[in-house]
């Protein structure tokens, strides 16, 4: 990585140097302000960096692209998917993928590189994934623990909240970020020799596999699930759901709560502390659930 | 040295006067223009990774834009400020890349990593690959709003 850079050096300070050179100049308009400064391509700050010391500047998982962080969600996915079965429910998948697509519309961040989907896995386990390019997966243990739309609803807005506040490119290691983005600023679209896609590659998979082992077994924060706890309830209010129903599915989480068991436990805190974090969230005039919504709920997944 | 600067001076003044307005590529695989700032309104045109639009005007997160004969809405993440030239030989969409053009599109982690990662790997995408074709139809959505007495909110609601 490093030898190659050094190569690179002076191509990159070059462009460094004429970005600078554009922006001394002043009256930039915003499009062409963004030739060689563009993220992806060299800040003044890398160029500036790279120049002085010959070092990378730290850079921040927030820099990846929304294609950077399509890529990196796909081979998630593809983990979460090898590691369970689909359930293959026609009329179910197409009931939570309109809930989720009506929440996911609805949240500040609508609109991803591709668009959302909900997959419903085959298998008893309490337990939901977010996957940073859109699709989220969520047992029929915890469709089945849900009693209402909404209760499902709150599932799958907190899995939402996660890719808008980008937890799963926050889990990746900052040396990798670094590498990844540092690299992207380097080389062209199309890399020049297989030594480089080889590098990129390796850092892709330690990349993926700080996700995954955050989806997996080592859980976000507790800081990062009361944000995607209080933006699932913001979000629900939005579009009417009950944001109590939040709280509702955690109190039934709290009863099957066993510490040492897997999905869930292993990876979140306790219900109720989650309940006791959030429930000064919920207001009076929150929407309430509605009788037509669980009815659609027993009817779309009561058999589950 | 003084060539490198007039050159440097020209390069730059290009991108100050070459714009009349404002142009934007699209940043996503595919973004749909629609008629009202709203996801669940109807899609007028359905815009690919790479082509441009010209903003007019813009409502919160919605921006009105302009490309070829229609004029729509598009969530403001479906662009970027960045000029998007993909480069040659990129498998989405082929297409020259213009002198004074950066081809910012599919650096870093993009569809020749995913394959190289793939190869290596064995993992299977397929599913992956059904899960996100999976098609939305959004007169359903729409009467799935309505019949479970939900709301979509308008662009220019807070």
């Amino acid at each position: 990585m490093i030898s190659r850079i050094m190569k690179t050096l002076f191509a990159s300070v070059l462009v460094g140097v004429i970005a600078i050179t554009c922006s001394s100049l002043g009256a930039i308009s915003s499009v062409g302000a963004t030739i060689g400064v563009a993220t992806g391509v060299l800040d003044e700050r890398q160029a500036e960096g790279i120049r002085r010391t010959g070092e990378l500047t730290e850079r921040s998982f927030e820099e990846f692209t929304p294609e950077q962080e399509y890529y990196l969600g796909r081979a998630v996915s593809a983990r979460i998917v090898a590691e369970y079965d689909f359930y293959e429910d026609e009329q179910a998948n197409t009931y939570i993928n309109n809930i989720g697509m009506i929440l996911a519309y609805a949240s500040d961040r609508p609109q991803l590189f591709a668009d959302y989907r909900f997959q419903i896995l085959d298998s008893d386990e309490l337990n939901a994934f977010a996957a940073p390019s859109g699709l989220v997966f969520v047992t029929r243990g915890m469709l089945r623990l849900a009693g209402s739309e909404d209760e499902v609803a709150s599932i799958l807005a907190h899995e939402i909240a996660h890719i808008q506040h980008r937890h799963g490119l926050e889990s990746i290691r900052t040396s990798r970020v670094t590498a990844a983005l540092t690299s992207a600023a380097l080389t062209g679209a199309q890399f020049a020799t297989s030594s480089e896609i080889r590098e990129l590659t390796a850092v892709f998979e330690d990349s993926i596999d700080d996700v995954t082992q955050t989806l997996f077994t080592a859980g976000y924060s507790r800081r990062s699930e009361t944000e995607a706890d209080v933006t699932a309830v913001e979000i629900m209010r939005r579009v009417g759901y009950d944001p109590r129903s939040l709280v509702r599915f955690l109190e039934r989480m709290q009863d099957q709560w066993n510490p040492d068991g897997p999905g869930f436990a292993q990876t979140h805190p306790s219900p109720d502390s989650r309940i006791n974090d959030i429930s000064s969230e919920i207001r009076p005039g929150d929407p309430r659930e509605t009788r037509g919504r669980t009815d659609r709920y027993h009817r779309y997944l009561g058999g589950i | 040295m003084g060539k490198v600067i007039i050159a440097l001076f020209l390069f730059c003044s290009g991108f100050i006067y070459g714009q009349s307005s404002e142009m934007l590529s699209i940043a996503v695989r595919e973004a749909a223009l629609r008629d009202r700032p709203n996801h669940l309104s109807r899609v007028i045109v359905r815009l690919n990774y790479a082509d441009e639009v010209e903003l007019i005007d813009s409502q919160r997160d919605w921006l009105r834009v302009r490309t070829g004969g229609s004029e729509g809405w598009l969530h403001q993440d479906a662009v970027s400020e960045e000029r998007i030239v993909l480069g040659a030989g990129d498998r989405d969409v082929d297409r020259d890349a213009g002198s004074r053009e950066v081809a910012l599109a599919g650096r870093g982690f993009n569809q020749q990593v995913e394959e190289e990662f793939q190869s290596q790997s064995g993992l299977d995408f397929s599913a992956v690959d059904r899960i996100e074709a999976r098609a939305i139809d959004l007169d359903e959505l729409q009467r799935f709003l309505e019949e479970g007495n939900l709301r979509m909110p308008e662009g220019d609601e807070s």
